[in-house]
C-alpha cells in the first residue's frame, strides 16, 4: 500500500475533517463515471481503488467505501438482444476491434447499432464520428435514457475540463506564463509539422 | 521533407522503430490529402497517431499503465494539433485550393469563407475541446511530482486559450468562476 497521506494529498496528520474533504474532491476527479467510454477508464478504476484504500486506513473504519466497483459497466447489463449484448461485452473489455467487426457483419441498422457504433468511435478517439453515431440513436429512439446519458456525458465532459480550466484562474488576467505557453504551442504545432508536412497548414 | 531535414538519419539511428511508425502515418497522411479525405476524425488519424508515438517516449513509459496514458495524450494531442490547424488555415486553404478536411466534410460551396467558418465553428470547437479533456484526464492520472504547474497551465491554459483563439471564441466572462 501506498503511504495513504500522499495517495489524498494531505498532510500527516491531518484531521479527519481534511481527510473527507481531500477525499471527496478525489472522487469527484476519478469517478468511473468521468472516465466512462474511455481507454483508460481501467486505470482510473485502479486509482479508485487506491484512493479508497487510503481513506479506509486513514478513517479507521474496517468498512469499504469501494463504491468504484458497484458503479462499473452498469450499462452492459441491460442486455438487449444477445447480439449486442456480446458486442458490449467485447467494448467493455477493450475487444474494440472485435466490436467493430461484428457490428460491421450485421445488416441491422437499429438505434442500438448506431449507440454502440458511437461508443466504439469513442474508444478510439474519433469524437465527431461518435457525436453523429450516438446522436442518430438518440433520434431514431428518443425515449431510451442510456442513449440520451451517453450524449450528456460527452458534452459534461467538455464542461468539467473547462470548468476545471476556469478553476485554475482560466480567463483571468492574461499573466507572462500563459503568454508563454501559447506561444510554446503554437511554436510546436508549426514546427513539429516542419512546414509542408502537411499541405493544408 | 522530413527525410531530408537535417538529424533525420540520426533520429532514425536511436530510434529506427518510431520513425518507421511515423513514415508509415506520413503515408497515410498523404494518401488520405490526396483522396480528399472527407472525415476530420479520420484525417487527423495519422498525425495522431504520430503523436502518440512520439509521446511513447521510452525513458518515459515506466509501466505498461504509464505507456497507455502517456499514448493517449499524444493521440489527443495530434489530434487537436491537425484539427485546430484545418480550422485557422481555412481561408489560405480555399484561396490556394489546399486540401482542406474542414472544406470536404461540411461541403464547402464557395459561400464567404468567414460565414462558413461561423457555421462549422461548435461542432470542431467540441472535437477540439474534447481532446483536450482526454489530455487533461490522462494528465490526472499520471504522478507527475515535477513541473506540475508547468504541465497544467499548458494543458488547462495555453492550450485551451489558443482554441478559443483560433475559434475566435471571445473570452467568456459570463460564465461563473468556481471557487
Amino acid at each position: 500500500m501506498k503511504n495513504p497521506y500522499e495517495v489524498l494529498g494531505v498532510k500527516e496528520g491531518a484531521s479527519k475533517e481534511e481527510i473527507k474533504k481531500a477525499y471527496r474532491e478525489l472522487v469527484k476527479k476519478y469517478h468511473p463515471d468521468q472516465y466512462r467510454d474511455n481507454p483508460l477508464a481501467q486505470l482510473a478504476e485502479e486509482k479508485m481503488r487506491e484512493i479508497n484504500e487510503a481513506y479506509d486506513y486513514l478513517m479507521g473504519t474496517g468498512n469499504k467505501t469501494g463504491s468504484s466497483e458497484s458503479q462499473r459497466g452498469t450499462w452492459s447489463q441491460q442486455g438487449g438482444t444477445g447480439f449486442y449484448y456480446q458486442v458490449r461485452m467485447h467494448i467493455n473489455s477493450g475487444n474494440i476491434g472485435v466490436a467493430e467487426n461484428m457490428l460491421n457483419n450485421t445488416s441491422d441498422r437499429s438505434a442500438e447499432w448506431y449507440f454502440l457504433k458511437g461508443l466504439i468511435f469513442l474508444r478510439r478517439g474519433w469524437y465527431d464520428q461518435a457525436v453523429t453515431h450516438i446522436q442518430t440513436a438518440v433520434s431514431m429512439d428518443p425515449s431510451n435514457y442510456e442513449y440520451r446519458e451517453a450524449l450528456n456525458r460527452l458534452h459534461n465532459t467538455n464542461r468539467v475540463y473547462r470548468t476545471d480550466a476556469y478553476g485554475r484562474g482560466y480567463n483571468q488576467d492574461l499573466d507572462l506564463c500563459t503568454i508563454c505557453q501559447c506561444l510554446w504551442c503554437s511554436d510546436c504545432c508549426c514546427e513539429c509539422m516542419g512546414g509542408d508536412l502537411i499541405s493544408c497548414c | 521533407m522530413l527525410f531530408l531535414m537535417p538529424g533525420f538519419k540520426k533520429a532514425r539511428k536511436r530510434h529506427p522503430e518510431k520513425c518507421r511508425v511515423m513514415e508509415k502515418e506520413l503515408v497515410r497522411l498523404s494518401l488520405l490529402e490526396k483522396e480528399k479525405c472527407s472525415s476530420m476524425d479520420e484525417a487527423a488519424e495519422p498525425f495522431a497517431k504520430l503523436m502518440e508515438e512520439v509521446m511513447a517516449y521510452e525513458p518515459l513509459c515506466t509501466d505498461s499503465r504509464n505507456e497507455k496514458i502517456l499514448r493517449w495524450i499524444g493521440y489527443n494531442t495530434g489530434k487537436w494539433i491537425y484539427i485546430l490547424d484545418a480550422y485557422n488555415d481555412l481561408a489560405e486553404d480555399v484561396k490556394n485550393n489546399s486540401y482542406n478536411p474542414l472544406i470536404y466534410q461540411f461541403g464547402y460551396q464557395g459561400e464567404d469563407i468567414s460565414e462558413f467558418a461561423k457555421k462549422i465553428r461548435q461542432r470542431v470547437e467540441f472535437n477540439l475541446i474534447h481532446a483536450l479533456s482526454q489530455i487533461a484526464k490522462g494528465y490526472q492520472l499520471l504522478d507527475i511530482k515535477q513541473n506540475k504547474g508547468l504541465l497544467e497551465n499548458i494543458i488547462y491554459m495555453g492550450m485551451l486559450r489558443k482554441t478559443e483563439e483560433i475559434l475566435g471564441i471571445r473570452s467568456r466572462e459570463g460564465i461563473e468562476k468556481p471557487l
